[in-house]
């Protein structure tokens, strides 16, 4: 594993910078369809900012788990964020196991940040936290089997070749089964980033809260953590289904400025088409029944493993 | 989906341009009295008139001390019907950060009848206020330190606030209100400025009153679970002076009764922009847009 | 005896009551020809009311006690009964002695009166006898033994500060069985109230609700103020039903005067009582919607109520309706402007709310959630009295606004929706026909206002009256009972908001129902807290 600690240190700042800007933005264009001005995309930042400086209120009950657990939700989706290739292939990281361990590294953040909803012993973190696992525990065998149908035909579980193999081979693009893959890996992103119809990421209701329940004790630069992270884990998600799935215009390892130029372009309509698609799904959806959330995920189960199978059927 | 999409897109942005432009509000609305003090003969029908007690006069020594206080009054307007020295305004913007600067007063020689002669030049002596229990303790030894904070917090909330919504009491009627801001009319979200479901997210307490007795703890816990810095805004004529229901046997009164306040927003309801102007004077924004 | 001032669809059950209670009936009353007061003694009442709810379908909608000691030396206990087809009350009064302040519940046959016994109990210290559950109600249980409603009450008395228990909750236990308080203070921008739930994983297994967090003392404080200003405390009752309790507080006040608001006072009453209900309701349609993040919808509900409210503004100078009522009539007349303004007014919302529930009937993830969620079975709605849009949409056929024509509602047609499915959805259908039924009452009234003043000179009021006004507020049956004190005074104000009534139902929508769908079956019946607890 050879790092390149420019590159590295790129991708980390384009991550940092990209993921509340993305969530800001979606923000203001689901605003935009309320028929009001809304906020500006960059307001996420500010709440961070300001996040970050204020003082906290720490929960009587509260024990270490509930101080780590958003300094490694934050780090491991920063870490998961590293391996995708975002402008460049290859990404800056690549642990062994590729995807495996990316998906290891979001489950991780995932357990934690339902521990920290779970330790205050708050009425609201414990439901949260039973129905973020109620959640996951069905999105993320999709997720996997999504990812394993690229990962078949690239003959490798790392991310970045496996966007190597999709780039090259452009006619896949429309293979049936990448379709199916990506479909189910569009609505596990909804379902990790708590948008509807899975979670509302604007409710004010705390008794149908999932990932805002988790959330509710903390304050402070604990909270800016936690924020930032869940943007960031979003980010690295849309980056997966954008650049794996779809690679076009993404730089190889010796590109020079303008190719990363066009590359930087590229992902952004790329990412913006994706924003577009969670506004319109978000904006013309009702939440659905915490009870058929499972249906929902189901399909997504369903259509990966359609994926895979027609992945051997159309070979 | 298509006919959802369509009906947004065509409906369009409605969203209002306050506070860059002043606010939309109908000639005929009732907003804050105003007293014409050198033509003012008479106080007492007024205050007769007065369901709160915002306007008030105390008799001494051959002189008569009026007294007008916009925290609680509810603009029903009786006292405009009562004496037409008083005329109802549209100007609904009345938030102030001082308690003391909602109260006016002057001072009039006193004549044989019981109306008043004339004004006596200068300003009306140090209005009392009624006797109210002090604001007790609250855990954070920073209150008393309070111009500091003021600092901090322009610095940090400028352009990010969280308000965390307390009813300690009301009618709904405020509430009505408050939610109206979410609404695309008013879209309080375009400041950046949120609603949160945690008081542990908020930066601001938006308080509406009369503080009852059984909501007293709720409100002390709610203050005490917010973060430093914090503001606290009181809403509404109860929330403010106490309103109509004042103090009795299940009220505590207005909400600095209770916890320290920041701002008042006098209103009853106040109008949603008097709402924004408050919610924006706490964090020194009033002048948002406004050239 | 004489039954001649009675009212003739009233006679015929005033004069059963005479024929089979007449031997222990004191005294009769008849201050207005649908009003008729029977005084009997307490034990008459389980009787009394039974019979009259098997052979006339009278029932009961208030209990409540008057402390009568420094008049007649007793208390007095009210049994209010409404024969909505014979279109009158029939009041039992029956006295209490100080010496052994006690009553006899039948909230076990009625338990549409478990909470307003025990508010009678708290307020009056009145024991209850034979109740099942004779916990308080109306006062916490840290508050000290004192009885506010009592004469020898002060208003002002200085209680102490919050100590020891709130409330005592049932325990509930099972395997995996596990409790979820929520409250007093609530997440979202609304009143504070305080509900546990007792769940089993996701599913209500039981609901038990905390009340009276927002109590203020109001009915206490209606007998410390002149009735022109108590006008003014009766719009803070409820803040979403400012004008309907105001309107019923004056209508109390002029029956008890006899004297009748002018025509066109009526009619500009009806006008902002429908104004009050297309608004709250249009606002709920849209918080029922965003209760299930269809978010959409309620940013277009919430367009058309700004709409509304503006118009409100324009009509009588607060949003809320508020100043506007007065006693006699109306305090501002609306001038040729004013009325093209309210046509104008519904002539552009028809289409607007026809294409908002399109919006929401279009919308089929919106109506999977909203059908067959939280229903009350109409069966359970007929046994806890539940009232208004809730009852109506429980296959409750009611409404003030036709059974007892008040303001101008007597000019216009009414239909009434009834359903019997009693879920969300149809609590928000209720909600839909109510609006367009509004719409047509506004064109209706807007086009014949008649011509003439819009108040009518009230004097000062006799001491020793009682009158009971009443109002179909848009959340459903709004009723004020007052008896005068000398002196421009009242003597008692008891309000009666149907939220208090129908608090209690919501406890039974919910069984069975998951928690993350209790947001939108409590706005699916948008209670007051204010309004219960006074």
């Amino acid at each position: 594993m050879n790092l390149d600690p420019i590159h590295l240190l790129l991708q980390t700042l384009l991550l940092l910078a990209l993921a509340p800007l993305l969530s800001g933005t979606i923000r203001s264009w689901k605003a935009k369809l309320q028929n009001r001005r809304g906020p500006r995309p960059w307001q996420a930042f500010l709440d961070i900012a300001k996040f970050l400086r204020k003082d906290m209120v720490i929960p009587e009950h509260a024990s270490w788990i509930f101080h780590f657990a958003p300094y490694v939700v934050f780090l491991s989706a920063l870490l998961a964020g590293l391996m995708v290739p975002m402008l460049r292939i290859p990404a800056p990281l690549s642990l062994f196991g590729g995807a495996l361990a990316l998906v290891g590294l979001l489950a991780l953040g995932r357990f934690f940040l339902a521990l920290g909803g779970l330790d205050p012993a708050s009425a609201f973190g414990g439901m949260g936290s039973s129905r973020e696992m109620t959640v996951s525990a069905i999105a993320e065998p999709a997720l996997m089997l999504a990812i394993f149908t690229v990962a078949i035909t690239a003959g490798s579980t790392d991310l970045s070749q496996m966007a190597r193999t999709t780039q090259s081979t452009a006619f896949n693009l429309l293979n049936p089964a990448h379709v199916l893959a990506f479909a189910a890996i569009f609505i596990v992103l909804l379902a990790e980033t708590g948008r509807i119809p899975v979670d509302n990421p604007a409710t004010h209701l705390e008794l149908t809260m999932i990932h805002e329940a988790m959330l509710l004790e903390y304050s402070g630069r604990y909270l800016a953590y936690m924020e930032w992270g869940a943007s960031v884990k979003q980010l690295v998600l849309m980056t997966l289904l954008v650049n794996v799935f779809f690679p076009v215009g993404l730089a190889g390892a010796d590109a020079g400025p303008l190719a990363l130029a066009f590359s930087l372009a590229a992902y952004a309509a790329k990412l913006l088409a994706l924003c577009a698609a969670v506004v319109v799904v978000e904006t013309t959806n009702a939440k659905l029944r915490l009870f058929r959330v499972p249906d929902l995920l189901s399909a997504a189960f369903v259509l990966a493993a359609l994926a895979l199978l027609s992945m051997f059927l159309f070979r | 989906m298509f006919g959802i999409l369509g009906k947004s897109l065509s409906t369009g942005i409605v969203t209002t341009k306050y506070p860059a432009a002043p606010p939309k509000v109908s000639i005929r609305a009732r907003g804050r009295p105003e007293i014409d003090w050198t033509q003012w003969k008479d106080a007492r029908p007024a205050a007769a008139a007065c369901p709160t007690g915002a306007i008030s006069f105390q008799d001494a020594g051959g002189h008569r001390t009026a007294r007008f206080d916009l925290a609680q009054c509810i603009f029903c307007g009786l006292c405009a019907d009562a004496d037409p020295a008083i005329r109802m305004t549209n100007r609904v913007e009345c938030a102030a950060r001082d308690r003391a600067s909602l109260i006016s007063a002057a001072r009039y020689k006193l004549g044989d009848d019981g109306a008043h002669r004339q004004l006596v030049p200068g300003p009306a002596p140090v209005a009392t206020e009624p006797a109210r229990p002090p604001a007790p303790a609250v855990s954070s030894p920073l209150e008393s330190i309070g111009r500091q904070i003021q600092q901090r917090s322009r610095l940090i909330f400028g352009r990010s606030l969280h308000i965390r919504e307390v009813d300690a009491g009301s009618c709904n009627g405020c509430e009505i209100e408050i939610a109206g801001l979410n609404s695309p009319v008013y879209d309080i979200e375009r400041f950046g400025i949120h609603f949160v479901a945690s008081p542990r997210h908020a930066d601001m307490l938006l308080v509406t009153g009369p503080v009852t007795r059984n909501m007293e703890l709720a409100l002390r816990k709610t203050y005490d679970a917010t973060p430093e810095p914090r503001c606290v805004v009181a809403v509404g004529a109860c929330g403010c002076g106490g309103g109509i229901f004042g103090v009795n046997y299940a009220t505590r009164g207005p909400v600095d009764a209770v916890i320290p306040v920041d701002v008042y927003v006098p209103g009853c309801p106040p109008n949603p922009h008097a709402l924004l102007h408050g919610i924006l004077r706490a964090i020194h924004r009033e002048q948002w847009g406004r050239i | 005896m004489n039954l001649d001032r009675v009212s003739p669809d009233l006679r015929p059950i005033a004069e059963d009551i005479a024929r089979r209670f007449g031997n222990r009936i004191d005294a009769w009353d008849t201050p207005r020809p649908n009003e008729v007061y029977v005084h009997a003694s307490m034990d008459l009442a389980a009787g009394f009311c039974a019979h009259l709810h098997r052979r006339w379908n009278v029932r009961l909608i208030a209990v409540f006690a008057d402390d009568f000691r420094n008049e007649g030396g007793v208390f007095h206990l009210y049994y209010a009964l409404a024969a909505d087809a014979a279109h009158g009350f029939v009041f039992l009064r029956a006295p209490v002695s100080p010496d052994t302040p006690q009553f006899t519940s039948l909230a076990n046959a009625i338990p549409a009166l478990n909470w307003q016994e025990r508010e009678v109990q708290d307020m009056f210290g009145l024991k209850l006898v034979g109740h099942p559950n004779p916990r308080r109600c109306a006062l916490h249980d840290d508050w000290p033994e004192v009885y506010p409603l009592r004469k020898d009450f002060g208003l002002h008395t200085v209680l102490p500060p919050f100590q020891g228990e709130r409330h005592k909750f049932r325990q509930v236990e099972g395997e995996g069985v596990f409790q979820v308080p929520v409250g007093p203070v609530h997440a979202g921008i609304i009143e504070p109230g305080h509900f546990l739930f007792s769940v089993a994983g996701e599913p209500v297994l039981y609901l038990q609700l905390r009340m009276f967090y927002v109590h203020k003392g109001a009915e206490k404080l209606f007998e410390h103020l002149p009735p022109p200003h108590a006008v003014r405390l009766a719009e803070s009752i409820s803040g979403d039903s400012s004008f309907a309790h105001a309107t019923a507080f004056c209508h109390a006040i002029e029956r008890a005067a006899n004297v009748e608001a002018p025509p066109r006072a009526r009619g500009i009453r009806s006008v902002c009582l429908e104004l009050e209900r297309i608004y709250n309701h249009v606002a709920d349609i849209g918080a029922i919607c965003t209760d299930v993040a269809f978010v959409t919808a309620h940013m277009h509900a919430m367009r058309l109520k700004e709409a509304v409210l503006c118009a409100c503004e324009e009509l009588t100078g607060s949003r809320l309706l508020r100043g506007m009522a007065c006693l006699g009539g109306v305090r501002f007349d609306w001038d040729a402007g004013q009325i093209a303004l309210l046509r104008a007014l519904t002539a552009r919302l028809r289409p607007e709310f026809d294409s908002l529930v399109e919006l929401i009937d279009g919308s089929s993830s919106t109506r999977d959630r909203l059908e067959t969620t939280g229903i009350l079975q109409p069966k359970v709605a007929r046994d806890l009295g539940v009232v208004g849009i809730a009852g109506r949409a429980s296959g409750f056929d009611h409404d003030l606004r036709r059974d007892f024509p008040h303001a101008a509602y007597d000019q216009v047609k009414i239909s009434v929706p009834v359903y019997q499915a009693g879920d969300v959805k149809h609590r928000l259908q209720v909600r839909v026909d109510e609006v367009r039924e509004s719409f047509s009452i506004v064109e209706q009234l807007a086009a014949r206002l008649p011509a003439g003043p819009v108040r009518s000179e009230i004097g000062e009021l006799p001491a020793g009256r009682v009158a009971l006004g009443y109002v179909e507020g848009w959340r459903g049956e709004i009723f004020h009972w007052i008896r005068t004190a000398p002196g421009n005074r009242l003597a008692r104000c008891k309000i009666k908001d149907p939220s208090l009534q129908n608090w209690p139902a919501l406890s039974e929508a919910i069984l069975g129902n998951i928690v993350p769908d209790f947001p939108v079956v409590n706005k699916s019946f948008n209670l007051s807290y204010s309004g219960t607890d006074r």
